[in-house]
């Protein structure tokens, strides 16, 4: 998309949920796109991996709410980069795309928005496998920001 | 809800009641002011390298009926009405390179939202223009329009 000219995207009246990686692309792809967009309720969601799921009997569990508590600080440092405040910021455990749909139901979100390439996804392939895994799972509308 | 007020949107349209379902809600109610819909005819064969073509007439006249078809599909919906454009190809491809071609600001893919099979065989277009896109992509769920 040519940046010259002023992108106009689509608005949503209800909630939406952003899921964020912290990676610089994520960051550079949402910015434009918060600042033109008029989206009153915006929810961002960072889903770190959860270590529980290595957790084996007899060894002890990793220290679930520092871990939590990391994870908020880094969302708490990263938010205020963002042209518009979130109305809320959440840190989820698991299995990325899940979640992130899990979280939109539970808000009954008029759309999940991604941006297209994020940390996990290969460069060459221009979208990351969290955001395909969302569009292929999600019972709502997904909006493909496509940096 | 959905608004498209000022949006230039491409919509790819293949008739099927999925289809149908997903766009009928965004198609009405979203104040959609700047709506492109578009059919991709496949073609018949796909010519090979160093192929030639002969015969451009049978080309023609699918993309007619398609055209016709169109017209017929629109008349059954209670959709405001859009211009509409018939194009020959690869969907996927076409339909990126037609919103390229017009500068659109989105395109906006109904996915079928079923589970199993169907959802994977009808889906690949849906996929692909996401692939392929050079502008933002909804993708809509049937539950949309319900």
């Amino acid at each position: 998309m040519p940046n010259d000219t002023q992108m106009k995207l689509p608005n949503f009246t209800g909630p939406v949920v952003i899921p964020i990686d912290f990676s610089p692309v994520c960051l550079e792809t949402l910015k434009p796109a918060l600042a033109e967009a008029s989206w009153p309720e915006v929810h961002v969601i960072h889903v770190a991996r959860s270590d529980a799921l290595d957790w084996e009997p007899g060894t002890a569990i990793a220290d679930a709410g520092a871990a939590s508590g990391t994870a908020a600080k880094w969302l708490a440092d990263w938010v205020p980069n963002l042209p518009v405040q979130p109305a809320a910021s959440v840190v989820r455990f698991g299995d990325a795309g899940r979640e992130v749909i899990q979280y939109a139901a539970e808000i009954d979100a008029d759309a999940i928005i991604v941006p297209s390439r994020g940390r996990t996804g290969l460069e060459a392939l221009r979208i990351g496998s969290v955001a395909e895994r969302i569009i292929r799972l999600a019972d709502r509308s997904v909006l493909v920001l496509n940096s | 809800m959905l608004e498209l007020k000022g949006v230039t949107v491409v919509v790819p349209v293949d008739f099927s009641e999925a289809c149908t379902t997903a766009l009928s809600g965004p198609l009405t109610d979203s104040s959609a002011d700047n709506i492109r819909l578009v059919h991709v005819v496949q073609p018949a064969v796909y010519p090979a390298a160093g192929d030639v073509v002969v015969a451009a007439g049978p080309e023609a006249e699918r993309m007619n009926a398609a055209r016709e078809q169109f017209e017929r599909y629109l008349k059954e919906q209670n959709w405001p009405s859009y211009p509409t454009e018939v194009l020959t190809g690869d969907p996927g491809t076409e339909v990126v390179a037609f919103a390229d071609r017009i500068d659109a600001d989105l395109i906006m893919v109904p996915s079928h939202g079923f589970h199993g099979w169907k959802r994977l065989v009808l889906g690949s277009v849906a996929e692909r223009i996401v692939r392929l896109a050079n502008c933002p992509v909804l993708v809509l769920r049937r539950g949309d329009a319900e």
